[in-house]
């Protein structure tokens, strides 16, 4: 019964992660858009924006056809992977205990590889991917002090917003139909993960309780914490910002999340 | 120049070898020494036999084989044939003689420093119980010259120098190890970024999972001098894992650097390669990556696990340096995912080379790696249980394998996705793609991905990297090839003289 509860939380993790990043997406461009003083367009135009685009039939150049078949999939199936191991909104999820935060930056990290390699761009984030690791890490010290979890937090949240910047500047221009709509769907997944990882930390999982009763109480409660963090992240992204800057904001996260780590090893209880 | 029929025959007899050692380190066999008639007066030639010794014996026969089949000809043999006589030495004298006929392969002058300083290191930790500063500074001397030999050689004399001295050293040499390692792997993986060539990509590597294993070894050292045998039993297993990358995961570079006819990163384009073969290299490119599910990733997270296990009792001076590690090994992933990514796409060029001769086994071989590696990197497990009796010799305790990652798990879900993702595609797009020249359509040429270092800092910062740059590659007037020879065989006679004045350690 049990295993069957931790497997039935994980389908609704994986349904929520997955219709959570759609939605946030639209969220944020409607959000944008009513700040600009423009006409918004429906919180759902992300999910519609996917669909015509997985009609569309991809263009590839034949000198990397391989590479642009296989990649977009991998970057997806990393993306997809990390949210389904994120912590999210009960600690009773089957796949948990498969992989601790690092794994979940790790499959981060093979969905940037991935995206890059497919793309043909650079993307940007080395120094963001650095500091989730390293903040990472300073959750990971069993018995550290709340500031360690709180300074963690906080460069998740600098490197959610820089990535959420940075990708919107930059999209998939060399990408076409279905290979796009792949690498925007993991993109979305993404952005996710960053937000789930950076409220994980600070609220931890089953806010409503241990068992099925307290589900519901708890998605509202880490749903409401994820919207709140995607709603600070996007209203900080409507500075006007240099592009060079993001750079900046995601080593200030690197220095947060080296300072994070070093509060967690003086606070930590050790083995 | 030695006929490919005796290179062949050594390949084969490595391999053999290599398989009789993994039978003996499954049942668990019993350890011996023999004594051979050969050496010093009154000495003889020591050989010896342990789980140790069987596990890194396993890691140098299967690097020095793809070296061989890469390289052909008596310069690989002997290199080989030095690599196994240092491994199974008995004593010191025996360890420099294998040393120095290692010097016969490839990097000779990196090679000759790298023994003379374990031979410095090995006169320092001589001469009856050397107290405990003195046993400090022969192990960090010994472990920065083992790590600048590289490869399996140099990670089995890491390991066997923490086994050694790591006990009798106060914990603050381990911190010189510990901070090395997390800067080495860091290098590594910038230089297996900037490399032009598979070849340089492999040597960044190496370079990488060598540092790996120095920081595990200095966990090892520092875990034994502390008294705490947790974190230094799960450091060792990091440097066992990154070990078994550097026998099965760098080969596979270097045996397709062979075999694609050396395809420059900077210039990706369109390879057909058969799609076992370009998976076998995509393989490697994850695990050298250090990404999950592979080997690398595994070896990154175990190290990553000790570090954060015993902050507690340290010093602020020792915690201090647990975070740098922690930040270097961090650096250390994003930019050997950078490299992974400049190779992904480089795998992707020009034909493949003619082959023949032992060229012929290249794919073969490439396949028997890149098995070995996604084995290695499934079941880290696996790996960690073939050094069980090691690092139960070396710190008393018994961890099993590796606990809170698995690696079945995080493969199952990548493919189960791709597969609904591709599964999706076909349905949609069953005609496929629509291929197209480049330029047409507006579809644009392949450009290859920065070099790391430029995407890494600001341009204001990169003026001054590349003038340390060129700093660095100023040329060196000391040593040159004669002289790189003569320091190792003064070594050899250092050595010499403390057995015959009785001070051998």
């Amino acid at each position: 019964m049990s295993l069957l509860l931790s497997m039935l939380a994980e389908v609704v993790q994986a349904l929520v992660m997955l219709g959570g990043a759609l939605w946030l997406d639209g969220l944020r461009g409607w959000l944008t858009a009513r700040l600009a003083g423009r006409a918004a367009p429906s919180v759902l135009a992300r999910w519609h924006d996917l669909r015509r685009l997985i009609r569309k039939q991809p263009m590839r150049g034949e000198t990397m056809a391989m590479t642009a078949a296989v990649m977009p999939v991998l970057a997806l199936a990393a993306n997809a992977g990390a949210a389904v191991l994120v912590p999210g909104f009960t600690a009773d999820l089957a796949l948990l205990p498969a992989g601790d935060a690092f794994v979940v930056v790790g499959l981060l990290v093979l969905g940037r590889m991935a995206m890059e390699t497919a793309s043909g761009t650079a993307a940007e984030g080395i120094w963001g991917d650095a500091a989730l690791l390293i903040a990472a890490g300073a959750t990971a010290v069993p018995g550290s002090d709340v500031a360690a979890a709180v300074l963690a937090a906080g460069a998740m949240v600098l490197v959610a917003e820089a990535g959420v910047r940075g990708e919107d500047l930059r999209g998939w221009p060399e990408m076409s139909g279905v290979d796009a709509a792949l690498l925007g769907l993991a993109a979305a997944l993404r952005r996710m993960v960053l937000v789930a990882l950076a409220v994980g930390p600070i609220m931890g999982p089953g806010a409503g309780g241990p068992g099925i009763e307290g589900w519901p109480v708890s998605l509202l409660v880490w749903l409401a914490a994820v919207s709140l963090v995607t709603l600070g992240v996007t209203l900080a992204g409507l500075a006007p910002r240099r592009p060079a800057r993001m750079r900046e904001a995601r080593m200030l996260a690197l220095a947060l999340a080296g300072v994070a780590v070093v509060v967690a090893l003086a606070t930590g209880e050790g083995s | 120049m030695t006929r490919p029929n005796g290179s062949a025959f050594l390949v084969l007899l490595s391999l053999l070898a290599a398989l009789a050692v993994l039978g003996w380190l499954l049942v668990g066999g019993e350890g011996g020494a023999v004594v051979l008639p050969v050496g010093p007066f009154g000495q003889g030639m020591r050989l010896a036999f342990n789980a140790l010794t069987g596990f890194f014996l396993l890691v140098v026969l299967l690097e020095g084989a793809a070296g061989i089949l890469v390289r052909p000809g008596w310069r690989g043999m002997v290199g080989l044939a030095g690599a196994v006589l240092a491994v199974v030495a008995g004593d010191g004298f025996v360890v420099l003689i294998g040393l120095g006929a290692t010097l016969a392969g490839p990097g000779r002058r990196r090679r000759g420093i790298a023994l003379a300083g374990i031979a410095v290191a090995m006169a320092l930790a001589s001469g009856g119980a050397p107290d405990g500063d003195r046993a400090g500074a022969a192990m960090a001397l010994g472990l920065a010259a083992a790590s600048g030999l590289g490869g399996g050689l140099g990670a089995y004399l890491m390991v066997r120098i923490v086994g050694d001295l790591g006990g009798m050293a106060p914990a603050a040499w381990s911190l010189l190890p510990l901070l090395g390692g997390a800067g080495l792997t860091a290098w590594g993986a910038l230089a297996a970024g900037r490399a032009r060539r598979l070849g340089g990509v492999a040597e960044g590597i190496t370079a990488m999972l060598g540092g790996l294993v120095l920081l595990g070894a200095g966990l090892g050292a520092a875990g034994r001098a502390a008294d705490l045998m947790l974190p230094a039993a799960i450091g060792l297993q990091a440097a066992l894992l990154a070990a078994t990358g550097l026998a099965v995961v760098a080969p596979i570079f270097r045996l397709a650097d062979a075999l694609l006819g050396a395809p420059s990163t900077l210039r990706p384009g369109g390879l057909r390669l058969p799609p076992v073969l370009c998976g076998c290299l995509l393989t490697g490119v994850l695990a050298g990556g250090l990404m999950p599910p592979g080997l690398g990733f595994v070896a990154v997270w175990t190290a990553l696990k000790a570090l954060l296990i015993a902050p507690a009792p340290l010093p602020v001076i020792g915690q201090a340096a647990l975070a740098a590690a922690i930040g270097g090994l961090a650096i250390a992933v994003v930019l050997a995912a950078a490299a992974a990514a400049r190779v992904a796409r480089a795998l992707a060029l020009g034909g493949l080379a003619p082959t023949e001769g032992l060229a012929r086994f290249l794919p073969v071989a490439i396949a028997g790696f890149a098995l070995l590696a996604g084995v290695a990197g499934l079941y880290p497990g696996a790996v960690i249980w073939l050094g069980r009796d090691s690092l139960i010799g070396l710190t008393g305790i018994a961890v099993s394998g590796v606990a809170g990652y698995s690696a079945w798990a995080v493969a199952a879900i990548l493919l189960a996705t791709g597969l609904g993702a591709r599964l999706l595609v076909q349905r949609r797009h069953a005609a496929g793609a629509r291929l197209v020249p480049a330029w047409m359509d507006g579809a644009p040429p392949i450009a290859a991905t920065d070099p790391p270092a430029r995407r890494l800092l600001p341009p204001r910062l990169l003026r001054h990297w590349r003038g340390l740059r060129r700093l660095a590659a100023r040329p060196i007037a000391w040593p040159d090839t004669t002289q790189a020879w003569l320091a190792p065989l003064l070594a050899v006679l250092a050595g010499l003289l403390l057995f015959a004045t009785g001070a051998g350690p």
